[in-house]
């Protein structure tokens, strides 16, 4: 059971983390779309444009990919938590009713 | 008679960067950039930093570590395309800047040309008509010389439009090529693989200095001044909060990375905003990265070696610091190669959020010396000076909300300060160019008491100015126990500011009154001050403390004496004890309606009930 909730807790902080990336590369993406290439002067101004368009895209992929690995990893703690719960609620069923419980009661 | 002169040139056409653009320097784009590389630098490194929880195994284990490996890299390669796009960016800027003051000086020649051109046909005129149009062969060869001069000039003007055509297009076709190597994946995957790609990211492993260099300014700066141009802007993706605060690198790089965390903090915490996700740090975080944005964005002076505006340079940035205080410097004009450098240290109340307002003091600094010295003023809010943050509180609370105000009673944090900024100028110092510049610290209220602190712990100023002091600090009696002369320590102290009557033995100073003529400084001119009552306290603390530096005082023109070395103009010394003002003040509380106990100044702290007045208690917010 310990292992489970171990599982749990690191499962959780990784979706934390997806989900802190997914937010930045999200705004940086969306802050060099807003960057306004002609200040660099005309003659540069469409090729400075093509490559920031080009990577603030990859980055704003990127995003998108984290808050994906975000969900995944949403969805695997749950179904773990889901069999971890069941497990704790057959064992807690076979012990004796003043025995520690510890982990066990959150299955009650 | 006939001269051949050149024809009028056309005006050099400006350069077309940052069209209508105030500031000499238009970078907006790289910073945006870089700030978009430390995103992506950060997402490798937390990528990379997390594995898949130890022991879990299977499939869906197999799966996230290769979703992990996978992201980490393709992070890793955009982070690579813009660690090139930046040092390309940067590069671009700096020859931009350049070709912006050749294209002047183009110009300035033309200019000088077309005038001269004029001149001599002015010239040939008048002696045609007072000959009679019979100009002797002597006066005449002398006119065809000057002519065949102008012609000379006329077409090495042309060639100079020309070299200057030619040296914008080969910077613009350089920053156009660095972007192409890097513009598809492929392309950036190979610079990410790259043996010789520089930096933290590259093979050759972090990238920073051996162990013990990063405490010595010196060593930084030697270090740095090392480093290959790629090197630098892929360390300043990589270790950002590291080199925005690090001491001894110089002004324009610290203000390149400090710009770029402050960008990325700024739209990272407007996003939240949007999505109504801020707690209440984060929206005091947001609170303070605005505030350090408005005191790089907002207003500035004229250069007056350019006539263009002074560009501000952010020294030290983190919106998070103090436990939530933040901490932040900002430069107006560049340390690194003035002759003068004025380091001021705020006050009680003062944090990140405050920035702009501060800024506004050096600026009138600035501008009360009018171009006439090479200044740069700094505003050193580096420290967790005592504030606070009780909402609707003005500058009468009561002592039970004083909060993180109590400080004020003691100088722990004018000690740790001083301690800080010992550390800061040494880091100005180690980043010099030039000749030594002068080095200037002056601290106003409780940041006098922070600045005395520092000189006391070795800070390498030549001059200390403490302006509105409650006090030099406990045990520093003289001028000597700061590690300085009298003719180095400068005190500005209005008689009837309150603030000054606290140092000596009140309860509430900090240490000795330096106005005191036994302190040993030299005392300079002032206003007085004006009179006021227990009603009005909150404005005679606005007014009579935090007056020093307004515009046209005679304490600004001091300020600016001291700090361009000029002579300032000196006053005696106190010759009675600075409690004295302040008894002498509670005694004509006694006058007024609805008060009815008298206290003296050793007694304050302890009869502060006393002064209560309609609720209100008498406690200074602006030390």
């Amino acid at each position: 059971m310990t292992t489970i909730a171990m599982y749990l807790e690191a499962l959780r902080s990784g979706e934390a983390v997806w989900r802190d990336q997914s937010a930045e590369l999200g705004t940086v993406a969306t802050s060099l779309a807003d960057v306004d290439a002609a200040l660099l002067g005309a003659r540069v101004a469409p090729g400075v444009q093509a490559f920031l368009d080009g990577w603030g895209a990859q980055l704003a992929s990127l995003g998108r990919r984290a808050e994906g690995h975000a969900d995944a990893v949403h969805d695997a703690a749950a179904r773990l938590g889901l069999v971890d719960d069941e497990t704790a609620a057959r064992l807690a069923a076979l012990l004796p009713h003043d025995a520690p419980r510890g982990l066990l009661d959150r299955a009650a | 008679m006939r001269l051949d002169l050149p024809p009028h040139a056309p005006p050099v056409p400006e350069l077309d960067v940052c069209p209508g653009g105030a500031a000499p320097r238009c970078d907006v784009v790289t910073t945006s950039v870089r700030a978009a590389g430390l995103a992506a630098a950060a997402s490798t490194a937390e990528t990379r930093a997390h594995g898949t929880p130890g022991g879990w195994e299977g499939v869906a284990a197999g799966a996230a570590g290769s979703a992990l490996a996978t992201f980490g890299r393709d992070a890793d390669v955009a982070t690579a395309a813009l660690e090139v796009a930046v040092t390309a960016l940067d590069r671009y800027d700096a020859e931009m800047v350049d070709l912006a003051r050749r294209r002047d000086d183009v110009e300035a020649d033309r200019v000088g040309l077309g005038r001269d051109i004029d001149d001599l046909a002015r010239r040939a005129a008048a002696v045609e008509a007072a000959t009679g149009g019979d100009v002797g062969p002597a006066v005449a060869a002398d006119l065809r010389d000057e002519a065949a001069l102008l012609r000379r000039r006329h077409v090495a003007h042309e060639g100079a439009v020309v070299a200057l055509e030619w040296a914008v297009r080969a910077a613009e076709d350089r920053l156009l090529a660095a972007l192409a190597h890097v513009d598809t994946v492929g392309e950036a995957g190979a610079a990410a693989d790259d043996p010789d790609r520089p930096g933290p990211a590259g093979p050759a492993g972090p990238g920073l200095p051996p162990g013990g260099v990063l405490d010595d300014p010196d060593a930084v700066h030697a270090w740095w001044r090392g480093l290959a141009p790629e090197e630098r802007e892929s360390l300043k993706l990589h270790r950002p909060e590291l080199l925005g605060a690090l001491d001894g690198l110089p002004a324009a790089d610290r203000d390149d990375v400090n710009r770029a965390l402050l960008e990325r903090e700024i739209d990272a915490l407007t996003a939240l905003g949007a999505a109504g996700a801020l707690t209440a740090a984060q929206r005091r975080r947001l609170q303070n990265a605005l505030g350090a944005r408005d005191a790089v964005y907002g207003r500035t002076v004229t250069d007056h070696e350019t006539d263009e505006p002074l560009r501000p340079l952010l020294l030290l940035y983190d919106a998070g610091a103090f436990g939530g205080d933040g901490r932040g410097a900002v430069a107006f004009g560049d340390p690194d190669t003035a002759d003068h450098t004025l380091v001021m240290v705020p006050g009680f109340g003062n944090d990140l959020a405050s920035l702009p307002d501060r800024t506004e003091d050096a600026l009138r600094v600035l501008e009360a010396d009018g171009g006439e010295h090479d200044l740069a003023v700094v505003t050193w809010i580096g420290y967790d000076a005592p504030d606070l943050h009780v909402d609707g509180v003005g500058d009468l609370v009561d002592p039970g909300v004083l909060g993180d105000a109590g400080a004020v009673a003691d100088e722990t944090k004018a000690r740790d300060g001083g301690a800080a900024l010992v550390e800061f100028v040494d880091g100005l110092r180690a980043a010099d160019e030039l000749d030594p510049s002068h080095l200037t610290m002056l601290g106003h209220s409780y940041g006098s008491t922070t600045a005395a602190w520092s000189a006391a712990l070795g800070a390498d100023a030549d001059d200390l100015v403490l302006t509105g002091s409650p006090g030099a600090g406990e045990g520093h009696d003289t001028v000597g126990d700061l590690g300085l002369t009298g003719d180095h320590v400068f005190v500005l102290a209005a008689e009837r500011d309150p603030i000054t009557w606290l140092g000596g033995d009140s309860p509430l100073g900090l240490g000795p009154d330096p106005a005191q003529d036994s302190f040993g400084g030299t005392r300079l001119d002032a206003w007085d001050g004006r009179r006021f009552g227990p009603g009005d306290l909150g404005t005679a603390f606005t007014e009579n403390h935090g007056s020093y530096t307004d515009e046209h005082s005679r304490s600004l023109g001091n300020v600016v004496a001291v700090a361009t070395g000029e002579d300032p103009t000196v006053v005696e010394g106190r010759d009675t004890p600075a409690r004295d003002r302040l008894t002498g003040w509670v005694a004509g509380i006694t006058m007024q309606p609805g008060v009815d106990a008298v206290v003296g100044g050793a007694e304050l702290a302890e009869h502060l009930g006393a002064l209560r007045d309609g609720g209100r208690v008498v406690v200074g917010s602006l030390w």
